[in-house]
């Protein structure tokens, strides 16, 4: 029984297109359309018509653009990564607990702070909230992963965490000001355009280290697959990938979640999309690709919170569970033809 | 015998007053003396429970001897570095996790972890361990299965196939031929006896098959709650003891023994 593979360089360029197309009509559409020639003159510094759609471009939709690309890629990346840690298909940032644990920091700090989401010091300490509170969920994790040896029980312990977060984040929003619950469930929506043009070099810097964490473990990944005792006789260190592979995945996760909000999905379906795109498991494929992908599928859902919404932006977290959901549900009807699920 | 360097000894494992059981329980078993030759196939027969994945794990250096010393080829265990285990003691397990989406040829490349670069690049000489391991263990058309497409049966072969790609002169298989049909076990344990001679490998075998370890095998070691661990030729050891004697008192026992 031989199995037809796309080539692999072939989906490669492909991705590389559609991203690059994505990007493109990502920058031209919005309230304002604005020519893709005057797009391409105010990011090289060239002529513009207009000077407001120089600023929309520079200010607004480049760095959006940019944060959906470098938030896609990294969500998606560290789903894949849990995927196979747990050797557990429907694995995913917000299963370890992280996600929560972010919330739980923003809404401290939201609720604590009340409400001054919109200034620039709020906006700081939001951030500062979510990766605090993201790494304490992290650093528990880790702490009870030397404990608790077997990858099940370890998600199961990464899911109470979970729900103790959110239990605190609910009695926060209780007791909190309406105000500063309303501008917490709004970042609790998710949205790419949280990212100032100042801040985005950060951004931009911590998940592409991030990224390229993941990157140097494709290898130890694959052995990873044949389970716990095969991948140590193979020679792996494996506490030390577990831990290894679970700050990495922290990392993505908090930086996105801070900026971003807590976007669902993304991690949860592009691995599976990838994996149904190239019909295999090696990382050393399936790792970039699930990038790449993760990439594009964040500017579509970029693009169609902006089309959709006709004139409005839809928070983020409306549109990715249309474009997720399918998906699993896809893969979970179709687990018997599907290889890398049996 | 001190840390000798690696010498071709005969005996491939050596145990030496090795106690076998979780460092804070009780040990499952004491005082072991145990040898597995090289070029023989080795069965390790006991009921369930009797501390057999125990011993293997120890053997395996998955866990560590609650006791006493394991000497793989003249080096004591604790000596290797996870990498020469790797290259050293090859293992095939019952164990299924998320393979299923690997070919065979992507699975049996994994054997090549312990030699390839940091990418997992393969050189020339790890894609001919790949092909010799398809060839020998005769899975080569099938070379780009997906393992979820293949039998309990077809997949052991795989992992065998995995464990000679790693090129170990050491095999420990935890119960290879559990859930396999008659003609699946008979043919395992061929390909064993096969790869035994062939690589003058030392293979070690679990199995609850009493049948199949009496009639394919060399050697036997028998972990029998009434006597330890009983070690040597099959046919000396059956002479010297009589099996209903080693396997324990009831004939229940020995008759589950027939069955299974």
């Amino acid at each position: 029984m031989r199995h037809h593979r796309i080539s692999i360089p072939l989906v490669y360029a492909v991705l590389i297109c559609v991203i690059t197309a994505l990007a493109a009509v990502c920058m031209t559409t919005g309230a304002v359309d604005i020519p893709l020639s005057q797009v391409w003159a105010a990011l090289t510094g060239g002529e513009v018509e207009n000077r407001v759609w120089s600023v929309i471009v520079t200010q607004s939709r480049m760095p959006q653009t940019v944060t959906a690309l470098m938030a896609g890629a990294a969500l998606a990346c560290g789903g894949l990564m849990l995927q196979t840690l747990f050797a557990n298909p429907l694995a995913d940032p917000s299963i370890l607990g992280v996600s929560s644990g972010a919330g739980l920091g923003v809404a401290a700090v939201t609720l604590a702070s009340g409400g001054a989401v919109g200034s620039l010091a709020g906006t700081l300490s939001t951030v500062a909230g979510a990766m605090a509170g993201a790494t304490a969920v992290l650093a528990l994790i880790i702490a009870l992963s030397t404990v608790v040896r077997s990858n099940v029980m370890l998600l199961v312990v990464g899911l109470m965490i979970g729900y103790m977060a959110s239990s605190a984040v609910s009695l926060l929003s209780f007791m909190g000001a309406a105000e500063s619950v309303k501008s917490f469930s709004v970042w609790g929506m998710g949205d790419f355009g949280g990212v100032s043009p100042a801040r985005l070099p950060y951004f931009v810097a911590i998940t592409a280290a991030g990224l390229v964490w993941a990157l140097l473990m494709m290898k130890p990944m694959n052995a990873m697959l044949l389970g716990e005792s095969y991948c140590r006789n193979l020679g792996v260190g494996i506490k030390k990938l577990r831990i290894s592979v679970l700050l990495s995945t922290g990392l993505l996760t908090a930086v996105v979640t801070a900026f971003c909000g807590p976007v669902s999905f993304i991690g949860l379906a592009v691995p599976h999309m990838a994996r149904l795109l190239t019909a295999t498991s090696d990382h050393r494929v399936l790792m970039p690709v699930t990038m790449l992908l993760g990439a594009a599928v964040a500017l579509l859902c970029n693009l169609l919170t902006m089309v959709l919404g006709a004139g409005n932006l839809l928070p983020l977290n409306v549109v990715t569970p249309l474009l997720g959901a399918p998906v699993i549900i896809y893969v979970i009807v179709n687990k018997r033809k599907i290889a890398y699920f049996n | 015998m001190g840390k000798s360097e690696k010498t071709t000894c005969r005996d491939a494992v050596e145990c030496r007053d090795l106690s076998i059981g979780h460092r804070d329980g009780k040990p499952l078993f004491r005082h072991l003396d145990l040898t597995l030759p090289e070029g023989k196939v080795t069965s390790l027969l006991g009921v369930n429970g009797s501390g057999k994945s125990t011993l293997i794990k120890t053997i395996c250096g998955f866990i560590p001897p609650a006791g006493g010393e394991i000497f793989i080829a003249g080096r004591p265990l604790h000596a290797y570095s996870r990498e020469e285990m790797a290259r050293t003691v090859g293992v095939v397990l019952t164990e299924r996790s998320a393979e299923g989406g690997l070919t065979v040829y992507e699975t049996v490349s994994l054997g090549r972890y312990p030699y390839t670069d940091f990418f997992g690049r393969m050189k020339p000489e790890d894609v001919d361990a790949v092909e010799r391991a398809l060839e020998e263990t005769g899975i080569t058309d099938k070379r780009d299965c997906y393992l979820s497409r293949m039998s309990d049966g077809e997949r052991q072969k795989v992992m065998i196939a995995k464990a000679l790609a790693q090129d170990c002169p050491i095999v420990v298989l935890d119960e290879p031929t559990a859930f396999l049909d008659v003609t699946a076990r008979i043919k395992t344990m061929e390909l064993l006896r096969r790869i035994s001679r062939d690589g003058e490998r030392a293979i070690l075998v679990s199995t609850h098959d009493l049948d199949l370890a009496l009639r394919m095998s060399d050697n036997l070691w028998i972990m029998s709650p009434k006597m330890g661990v009983i070690q040597g030729p099959v046919a000396e050891v059956v002479e010297r003891n009589g099996l209903e004697y080693i396997l324990g008192d009831d004939n229940a026992k020995y008759s589950d023994y027939l069955k299974i």
